[in-house]
C-alpha cells in the first residue's frame, strides 16, 4: 500500500471517527430515549464518507452512491423496527437482539438492489 | 414526555466510551470507503446506511441504564430504554432516505458546502417531522 493511500485511510478514520462521536453525543444528551434514538440513524458515516469521496471520485460517483443509499436507508428502517419489536416481545438480551436482526438489513438491501437493477 | 436537553449523561459518560465510539466510527468509515472501491458506488452506497452505529448505541444505552439501577428486579430499565431508542431510530430512517435523495438531487449541481448543508438540514427537518407525527399519534 502506498503512502498516499495509507494517508487517505488515516484521514478517513479521523474524520469518520470525529463525526460519528459527535452525532453519538446527540443521542446521549437528548431525552426521552426515543428522541435520542433519532441519532442512531443519523447520516454520520454517510456525510464523512461521501464528502471525502466527492473530493476524490467526483460528483457522478457520489450521486450513484446516494441513490443506492436510499435502499440502505429503507433497510435500516426495517432493521430498527425489527429490533424494537423483538426487544418488546421477546426476552433475548439487547446485544444478542441487535446482532440477530442484522440479516434483516441484508435482505431488504439486496431486494432494493435487485429491484433497481431490474428497472 | 417532554423533550429535554440533559447534560448529566456527558458527566456520567467516560472518555473511554467516547474513544470507543471514535475508533468504531473511524473503522466503519474506512470500511465503507474500501467497500465503495471494491463494489463500486452501488454496493458502497447501500453500505452507507448499514446499521453499524445503532447496535453499539443500543447496547451502550442499555448497559448505562442498568448500571444506574440498584434493585436487580428493575433490570428491565435498560431494555425499555433500548426499545425506545430503536423506535426513535426507525422514525429517523425515513429522514435518512430524505438525506440520500437530497444528496442525489443536488450533488452534481451545487457546490459541496451547500450539498451537505442542504442534505443535513433536510435530514434534521424530516427526523423532527417524523418524530413529531409519531408522538402526536400516541396522544
Amino acid at each position: 500500500m502506498s503512502g498516499g493511500a495509507l494517508g487517505e485511510m488515516l484521514f478517513r478514520f479521523v474524520v469518520g471517527g470525529a463525526v460519528v462521536a459527535l452525532f453519538s453525543l446527540g443521542g446521549d444528551v437528548f431525552k426521552p430515549h426515543s428522541f435520542g434514538g433519532l441519532f442512531g440513524a443519523a447520516p454520520s458515516v454517510a456525510i464523512a464518507t461521501m464528502a471525502l469521496t466527492l473530493h476524490k471520485e467526483g460528483s457522478r460517483f457520489v450521486a450513484t452512491e446516494a441513490l443506492f443509499m436510499c435502499g440502505g436507508a429503507l433497510a435500516l428502517g426495517a432493521y430498527a423496527v425489527t429490533v424494537s419489536w423483538l426487544l418488546r416481545h421477546r426476552r433475548a438480551a439487547v446485544p444478542f437482539t441487535a446482532m440477530m436482526a442484522v440479516p434483516v438489513w441484508f435482505v431488504v438491501a439486496l431486494a432494493f438492489w435487485l429491484v433497481v437493477r431490474a428497472t | 414526555m417532554k423533550l429535554r436537553f440533559d447534560t448529566s449523561a456527558l458527566r456520567r459518560g467516560s472518555w473511554k466510551k467516547q474513544l470507543g465510539r471514535f475508533i468504531w466510527g473511524g473503522t466503519i468509515t474506512v470500511a465503507t470507503g474500501l467497500l465503495a472501491k471494491w463494489l463500486g458506488p452501488r454496493g458502497g452506497g447501500l453500505f452507507l446506511a448499514f446499521p453499524a452505529i445503532l447496535p453499539l448505541s443500543l447496547v451502550m444505552l442499555a448497559r448505562r441504564e442498568n448500571a444506574e439501577v440498584k434493585d436487580p428486579h428493575a433490570r428491565d430499565r435498560g431494555r425499555h430504554a433500548a426499545v425506545a431508542a430503536a423506535a426513535g431510530a426507525s422514525f429517523a430512517a425515513p429522514a435518512l432516505l430524505v438525506f440520500a435523495v437530497a444528496t442525489w438531487l443536488t450533488v452534481e449541481r451545487w457546490p459541496p458546502v451547500f450539498v451537505w448543508l442542504g442534505a443535513g438540514t433536510a435530514w434534521s427537518l424530516a427526523a423532527l417531522l417524523s418524530y413529531g407525527l409519531w408522538r402526536a399519534t400516541l396522544r
